[in-house]
């Protein structure tokens, strides 16, 4: 069953009470909410998602709630919390959609070691994939959206998760996080993609997330191959330009990037050098989303 | 005065045409090395060298003539000065 098999007040009856147990590619998580702005994303955003039985194992457990103190009714706040603990300083409620999902990406990336993971996007069509490492603010999650409604898989605008024991990337697709400019740039590039409502004044500035597309989510348990490593760097007026990358480079620009490169140990090193060698790395500079479709349409994988 | 690599199970390393990426277990660290670095690790590897056993090795393979002997000893003492900061040789 999935999400939007609930009617919004199931949803948010459900989120309540019992909380839901949302499958996100590989992973389950367990979450509650009272919080009604939180269930009406949901719904939005995650309606093709399955949902697990109650039962089941969660890899997560989460919770969004709003304090209870003089907060409750003076510029009221939202918590996250993990394991029934308090992880980051509340922020406000307005701000308790995207607070989700940020704290979604520190369960992924504080508790899954049977991957290296890695600060990316990453996104796959005819079978190989690309990883996007780069820091915010180089235009990788506007790039990643871009690609994705252009006929590109979504397997996660911010987390490569890199299976240590085949060197395979685990899919995990959920909501593009988008902010300031980005917001508007994909509207008008794709006028059908779904988006959460913008937040504003948000550590990041404005955020909204667009929704992934069902396809993905449906392939969410296919992994993939990689076959390209590609920095992209948004600026403005600039031609489209992809640059090769002599792969050690690359090895230790990626590695830069990576959560938990050192937590693996001598794992992250050979799965890094897996990774790596099984990739053409590039840099690329870009100023017009359509250029960028076009010479990522041109990749080829290695030979 | 010899050097010797750490330990040879300590290091693992892997390249991409000249360039090498080292991965020493003992502190964690990973480095970029180019060729020249990288092949004196190699033959520390093998054995433990001093400079001079060194310039005389790695001269044919490293087209050592572009440049004086005097030049290429110092290039492979001062190599051997960063591997030993980077922690990844030892005096023998």
């Amino acid at each position: 069953m999935n999400v939007s098999a609930l009617t919004p007040s199931e949803l948010k009856f459900r989120l309540k009470k019992t909380g839901i147990f949302l499958r996100t590619g590989s992973f389950i998580t367990h979450l509650q909410t009272s919080i009604p702005g939180v269930s009406e994303s949901v719904g939005l955003l995650y309606a093709d998602y399955p949902l697990a039985e109650q039962a089941d194992f969660a890899d997560f457990h989460v919770c969004l709630t709003r304090p209870l103190n003089l907060r409750r009714w003076f510029k009221p706040q939202a918590l996250f919390s993990f394991d029934g603990n308090t992880i980051f300083k509340p922020l406000p409620l307005d701000q308790a959609f995207p607070m989700l999902e940020w704290g979604l990406n520190w369960c992924v990336s504080n508790h899954v070691n049977h991957c290296l993971i890695i600060h990316a996007a990453v996104v796959e069509k005819g079978g190989y994939a690309a990883i996007m490492p780069a820091p915010p603010g180089s235009g990788k999650s506007t790039l990643c959206a871009a690609l994705v409604n252009r006929g590109w898989r979504l397997l996660s605008d911010e987390l490569a998760l890199v299976r240590v024991v085949d060197g395979k990337l685990i899919p995990l697709p959920r909501p593009v996080s988008l902010k300031n400019e980005s917001i508007e740039i994909i509207r008008r590039y794709e006028p059908n993609a779904i988006f959460s409502r913008e937040v504003a004044d948000t550590i990041k500035g404005t955020v909204a997330h667009m929704k992934a597309s069902a396809d993905s989510v449906a392939r969410a348990s296919e992994v993939a191959q990689v076959a390209w490593v590609v920095f992209p760097k948004y600026k403005a007026g600039a031609t489209a330009c992809l640059e090769t990358l002599s792969q050690s480079r690359a090895f230790m620009r990626v590695a830069d990037n990576s959560f938990n490169y050192s937590l693996l140990g001598l794992n992250g090193f050979k799965t890094m050098t897996s990774l790596i060698d099984a990739s053409l790395c590039y840099d690329f500079t870009y100023s017009k989303l359509d250029d960028a479709i076009e010479i990522f349409s041109a990749l080829k994988p290695q030979t | 005065m010899k050097w010797k690599v750490i330990s040879e199970q300590m290091l693992n390393c892997c390249s991409w045409g000249e360039e090498w990426v080292f991965y020493n277990k003992f502190s964690g660290d990973t480095h970029l090395l180019g060729s020249t670095t990288a092949k004196i690790l190699l033959e520390l590897q093998q054995s433990p060298s001093n400079a001079l056993f060194l310039v005389e090795a790695l001269a044919p393979r490293l087209q050592a003539e572009m440049v004086t002997h005097e030049e290429f000893s110092f290039q492979i003492e001062h190599l051997l000065e960063e591997l030993n900061t980077l922690g990844l040789i030892e005096f023998s």
